[in-house]
């Protein structure tokens, strides 16, 4: 089954030209994924364990997805033995309906939220606000584009496309609006001291929170959560119901694989041996303990997961959202993240976007988001192949048809033309005869049909008044 | 390269140098004479309490070993501290919540990561580690293992606690412009003893 996914209306030629008219986001983006490239990078230089640990993961991840249908059972069964209470939603609208059930039935009203990727996914914060529920989040980055009513761009940096003065101006529009000592400077320190001030009242008020989930063991019915801030530690332990929205491809079998894999987030994530909180959450508190939820639920959601078991794509399913491959991509640290569209940007997000969908949404994005310089495929510590992934997306559209048919029929003239070596010659005898249409001072402007685009933002040299082999034939004069 | 180091001490001396590296503070201690001196010089560096308030809390659990010393006592010699242990009140909540230092034990610390792992239980919290704006962490030498994978081996076999975290360093965040901010909800300032009794 098909799973939805929030996509921007916006078409993709719009989306590329604000990303890269966005002074403010671009240098912020390349900052921020500079640094965390260098940090992944660095954080295994002298650290052996860290790359053996590594390579465990990904078999552990590949096994644990090949035997989702064993491992899903056992999960709920060691989440309901521990006290709590699962759900299966095989889609959004399915996923959405039990949280927003579960916070109506308990008449809950303020809910702490940790930054969960999946939840954007859903969009569960507009149908908890359709519900009438307040719903905040507690990640920084988070909060701020939840002020700014708008979306991640960068999986681990949501916010990585605002600066300081637009966070100030957002921050002061809020504490006017509370009533509150608005933030005293535009400075990194004093943002994040009213947010934490702001936030904390928020954090021992509410009487839900809401989590997504790095990882779930079936073996012991555990979600690990993995926070820099520490705000995961609030949303477990402070309000009386907590609610735990989990990928069904996020499922480790056992206690002990999950020991080759916690370090993998942090390290190839942010470039550190482990994030400065890893929260794990075995079920509701124990009689006699004062911390931690009265009630756990847990939600595993399918949206289009499913559909990737068994085909050549099983393993992006293997990710583990560290945004490396976003770190390093070209194409995603010139647009950023709101180019694409998807909840999810970068290489994995062309790839998972139109499969988890079905193509649905967005099907230009394996075609116009790449450049096929396979840098993501090298940074991915869970060694999905997202290269060869995007090709074969490609090939897969046309196949679809969801190619426009003059685009379709220019490839296929120019594929047949260049099979040949006379095709090719060819087809050079009539470029450098049309070029003359549009030539300028030497340099080629412009060109008909879909190579107009090439041109949109660059020049060309001429074809060659000569070509090397036309010169060759010429001059061999009998040689090889 | 053959370490001369027992592995004790070469984990001791990792964790030390991972726990700094995250942005914590070390203090070495032998016995009970040296803790009670490295808990003053931590108390210095982490607690800043605002002089002009008359009470200054401090909540705080140990491991058993460290159970015997005069926790409020020795705390009252810096100043007006009033020292809770973890589940003296009900509401160890609020308390947390005002508290200038958490001071708490830990059931295992990992070398390779500078990390301290913590349940919560009837008798030892997370909120002391993660409400007050600053944190210490008492570490006996022998409870540090060298990798996660070992700590987290320890625990197999035996029903988990429902709640428990490994914190390594203080919270931060690098969300505004990829500055990096230290203290964001958890504490700005995290340190750690590590004893031998």
């Amino acid at each position: 089954m098909a799973g939805t996914l929030p996509a921007d209306p916006t078409p993709w030629h719009e989306r590329r030209d604000a990303g890269l008219s966005d002074s403010t986001m671009r240098r912020t983006i390349g900052t921020v994924t500079k640094r965390f490239s260098t940090g992944q990078r660095q954080v295994f230089n002298g650290y052996p364990e860290g790359a053996t640990a590594r390579e465990a993961a990904v078999k552990a991840k590949r096994q644990a997805i090949r035997d989702l249908d064993t491992l899903l059972p056992r999960l709920r069964d060691s989440v309901e033995t521990n006290g709590g209470q699962t759900y299966l939603a095989r889609d959004a609208t399915e996923a959405v309906a039990v949280v927003v059930k579960i916070a109506q039935s308990r008449k809950v009203q303020r809910i702490i939220k940790t930054k969960s990727m999946l939840t954007e996914e859903l969009q569960l914060n507009q149908a908890l606000q359709e519900a009438g529920l307040s719903v905040v989040e507690t990640d920084l980055g988070e909060y701020i584009i939840q002020q700014a009513h708008e979306t991640p761009s960068h999986i681990l940096a949501p916010a990585a496309h605002k600066n300081r003065d637009q966070i100030e101006t957002l921050f002061r529009d809020d504490a006017r609006e509370k009533g509150i000592t608005p933030p005293n400077s535009n400075n990194a320190e004093s943002l994040t001291r009213y947010a934490r001030q702001r936030l904390r009242e928020d954090f021992l008020h509410a009487d839900m929170g809401i989590t997504g989930g790095n990882f779930a063991v079936a073996e012991t019915g555990t979600v690990v959560l993995i926070t820099n801030e520490g705000n995961a530690d609030m949303v477990t332990t402070l309000p009386s119901i907590l609610v735990s929205v989990v990928g069904i491809e996020k499922i480790m079998d056992t206690w002990e694989t999950l020991g080759t894999i916690i370090q993998q987030p942090a390290m190839n994530g942010i470039g550190q041996r482990l994030s400065s909180y890893t929260t794990f959450v075995s079920g509701p508190r124990r009689e006699g303990v004062v911390e931690g939820p009265v009630e756990w639920h847990l939600v595993l959601v399918d949206n289009g997961r499913n559909l990737l078991r068994g085909t050549e794509f099983e393993d992006v399913l293997s990710c583990i959202r560290c945004g490396a491959c976003l770190n390093v991509c070209p194409v995603f640290r010139q647009v950023g993240g709101h180019a694409y569209g998807s909840v999810y940007p970068g290489p994995i997000g062309i790839v998972e976007t139109p499969l988890l969908t079905d193509w649905r949404i967005l099907p230009e994005l394996p075609t116009v988001g790449c450049t096929v310089c396979h840098a993501c495929g090298e940074a991915c510590p869970m060694e999905i192949d997202l290269p060869h992934h995007i090709i074969q997306l490609r090939q897969e559209k046309v196949r679809r048809h969801l190619v426009a048919s003059g685009v379709a029929r220019s490839y296929r003239w120019w594929a047949k033309m260049w099979a040949t070596a006379s095709g090719y010659q060819r087809s050079l005898r009539w470029a450098r005869w049309g070029q003359r249409l549009y030539l300028k001072q030497g340099t080629l402007h412009d060109a008909p049909g879909i190579a107009h685009g090439w041109f949109v933002s660059r020049n060309m040299p001429p074809v060659a008044s000569e070509t090397f082999h036309e010169w060759w034939l010429k001059h061999r004069q009998g040689g090889t | 390269m053959t370490s001369t180091l027992c592995p004790d001490e070469a984990n001791v001396r990792e964790f030390s140098q991972r726990w700094t590296k995250a942005g914590g503070m070390v203090w070495e201690a032998c016995g009970y004479d040296a803790i009670i001196k490295a808990v003053e010089q931590a108390w210095y560096q982490l607690a800043i309490p605002d002089p002009s308030v008359s009470v200054w809390p401090v909540i705080y659990w140990v491991n058993p070993e460290l159970q015997h010393i005069e926790w409020s006592q020795i705390l009252q010699q810096y100043g007006p501290v009033k020292a809770w242990e973890w589940g003296s009140r009900e509401d160890m909540r609020q308390v947390a919540t005002t508290a200038v230092l958490g001071i708490t034990g830990c059931a295992w610390a990992v070398a390779v990561t500078g990390s301290v792992a913590l349940y919560a239980s009837e008798t030892t919290g997370l909120w002391p580690s993660i409400l007050p704006p600053a944190h210490l962490v008492l570490v006996a030498r022998q409870r540090i293992v060298r990798t996660v994978a070992e700590g987290l081996r320890q625990m197999a076999g035996a029903p988990l606690p429902p709640l428990f975290k490994i914190v390594t360093g203080p919270s931060m965040t690098a969300d505004i412009e990829g500055t990096l901010v230290i203290g964001v909800h958890g504490p700005g300032r995290v340190g750690a003893i590590v004893y031998d009794v």
